[in-house]
């Protein structure tokens, strides 16, 4: 921080501005009783380029955790190796460990569908499936449900997920509609409720909001703040919107480029800490628009 | 340079243009593609032309007449035009599961390393010339057909399904002709369905292992539904390429120009029977009489084709207006 008068005012601006959303009664890291996805020495692999590196992680149950970086710092390779969709994609290795409570997601003796039933996934652009918006939700009941359900159960789950999604209000007399039938936000959201449905401990949204209007990113945020606070869920949110970072996450991870281009942890630590006082360098040039 | 936003003159306008190509390009292409309809209209009215002796002694009833005898002047096209549809229809039936299961493997289930030499077999398949398989058929599948299936099954269910009647004897025959002409599309439906079920957006199949689907589950409620009306089209173009294969049917079907209820005994196509007399009439009541059954022929694919598009763009439009 030798920088000229100047340049040092405009990134305190920043941090203040970042601040300003950033929630004052986030926890400190958790004990590890508490923690929901232990991630140990991850390391992805795409055909020969090393996509991550050595991601050491533990994800709070119960927060919302924030995975920020530049763009190519492997934030979404990360987060969708935490519920194995890499497993079907060609020429990608996965090494290291991921635990879900303590229990192994990978390995020979887990099924990846058990894992993605408990770890749901939501991604960048809204991609509902060609059926109404109560078939949607009712999807993975109804299709592949582990049991058979009665209608009524199914009936209120999918009330019950689209209530959690707070879309309930804006769709409960039009159920029957296409999902096409609705907006961008809203179809987000029937994506967030799609993923409820099957009841999962865990969320992964991957840049749910890049696709969406201000308004709309803004009632994403609240309600990823709700799946926690109000329902339990645990949510994991990899974004490239530092604002949206502070605004929403309890705890913030950073991920950078190594000069080996590939993806690394950088730190981190709860939201206010990593915008207000972060570690190291690389982390306050990016949360201060320095890099990135 | 001409800087954006300054009026171009008319000429000048032309002038870019021809020294780009646009417009000499253009003539060129629509030329090529004006040639395609002329040749169409050249074809058919070869035919019309040609068949007009049979046209004015058979008329429409060309099309119900059984009997098709040279040397009596007699000419009906029914026993052709069953043997086309028939053997078609048993092609269609036997290669579009077999063909849409090598899709979808060659797609979604092949390891990376299998998929391109597995692809590039199923493209040999369909380089082989007709002519070979019809060989194939002769030397390798009749005799195997007629001993190992044919002879038993038409003595153990003869009797009781017409289909199946005896007596085989020489094996060649209207269900032998459906079996090669499968063989025969079973790559076009293969190559169509991958390809199709290839396209289908990443985030559909994403959706649904999300959610904990299975693989087969994401065939099932993400890859098929988005390709039906590609795996549709894939089969239609298979059952054209069916209805007017020539050499190989000619080759295994028998040329009799019959209508037998028995799938066993031999038959002809409108295509093979074309082909085997055409080379040997004495009559032009003959000659005009094939050349008839070559537009009875082409009005068929034509209506096969037509069905296809029908079907394509029904489901297409169902789709798309849901998508």
């Amino acid at each position: 921080m030798q920088q000229a008068g100047v340049t040092t005012v405009v990134p305190e601006r920043r941090i203040h501005l970042a601040v300003a959303g950033a929630r004052d009664d986030a926890p400190a890291i958790p004990a590890a009783s508490e923690v929901k996805l232990d991630i140990r020495k991850l390391t992805i692999i795409y055909g020969q380029r090393v996509a991550v590196r050595d991601i050491d992680l533990r994800i709070p149950a119960q927060a919302v955790t924030a995975i920020i970086g530049p763009s190519g710092s492997g934030k979404s390779t990360l987060l969708r190796a935490l519920n194995r969709m890499h497993d079907d994609v060609p020429g990608v290795r996965v090494t290291g460990e991921v635990l879900l409570d303590g229990q192994p997601v990978y390995g020979p003796e887990v099924d990846p569908v058990e894992v993605r039933r408990r770890i749901g996934m939501v991604f960048q652009r809204p991609n509902p499936f060609a059926k109404s918006i109560f078939d949607n939700v009712a999807f993975g009941l109804t299709v592949f449900g582990a049991r058979r359900l009665s209608r009524r159960e199914v009936a209120e789950r999918v009330e019950r997920a689209l209530r959690q999604a707070a879309l309930w209000d804006e769709v409960k007399d039009r159920l029957d509609q296409p999902a096409t039938s609705l907006s961008g936000g809203q179809q987000q959201r029937l994506c967030v409720a799609r993923a409820l449905a099957v009841e999962p401990d865990v969320v992964l949204l991957d840049e749910p909001t890049s696709a969406l209007d201000p308004i709309a990113t803004g009632r994403i945020e609240q309600l990823m703040r709700e799946l926690v606070e109000q329902h339990g869920y645990t949510v994991v949110v990899v974004t490239h919107n530092m604002q949206q970072a502070a605004r929403v996450s309890d705890v913030t991870a950073f991920m950078t480029v190594d000069a080996s281009r590939a993806g690394t942890l950088v730190e981190v630590g709860p939201t206010a800490r990593i915008f207000t006082n972060p570690q190291d360098q690389r982390t306050e040039d990016y949360i201060t628009g320095r890099v990135g | 340079m001409i800087a954006t936003g300054q009026p171009v003159s008319r000429s000048h306008r032309l002038r870019r243009r021809l020294r780009h190509g646009d417009v000499p390009f253009r003539l060129l292409a629509a030329t090529f593609a004006f040639v395609v309809v002329a040749l169409l209209v050249a074809i058919v009215g070869v035919a019309w032309d040609g068949s007009a002796a049979a046209r004015e002694a058979f008329g429409l009833r060309f099309l119900t007449r059984t009997a098709w005898n040279p040397v009596a002047g007699e000419f009906g096209a029914l026993p052709a035009i069953y043997g086309t549809i028939v053997s078609s229809a048993i092609a269609l039936l036997l290669a579009a599961p077999p063909g849409i299961m090598i899709g979808i493997f060659l797609s979604d289930l092949s390891p990376a390393r299998l998929r391109g030499p597995l692809s590039l077999m199923v493209e040999l398949l369909a380089a082989i010339p007709s002519v070979v398989y019809g060989m194939w058929g002769i030397f390798v599948f009749i005799p195997f057909f007629r001993g190992a299936i044919a002879e038993p099954v038409s003595r153990a269910l003869g009797d009781t399904v017409p289909f199946l009647a005896g007596p085989v004897t020489v094996g060649r025959g209207l269900l032998v002709a459906g079996i090669i002409l499968a063989i025969m599309i079973l790559p076009t439906i293969a190559a169509v369905s991958r390809d199709v079920l290839s396209v289908v957006p990443t985030h559909q199949r994403e959706a649904l292992l999300a959610l904990g689907a299975t693989r087969w589950e994401v065939i099932r409620h993400a890859l098929l539904p988005y390709a039906r009306a590609g795996i549709v089209g894939g089969m239609m173009l298979g059952l054209g390429r069916a209805l007017g294969e020539t050499m190989a049917a000619t080759m295994v079907i028998g040329n009799t120009p019959r209508i037998d209820p028995s799938l066993f005994q031999p038959a002809t196509t409108a295509a093979s029977l074309i082909a085997s007399q055409l080379p040997t009439t004495n009559t032009e009541l003959h000659s005009s009489a094939l050349v008839y059954l070559a537009l009875v022929l082409f009005l068929i694919t034509l209506l096969a084709n037509s069905i296809a598009r029908l079907l394509v763009w029904r489901v297409a439009g169902a789709a798309g207006g849901r998508r």
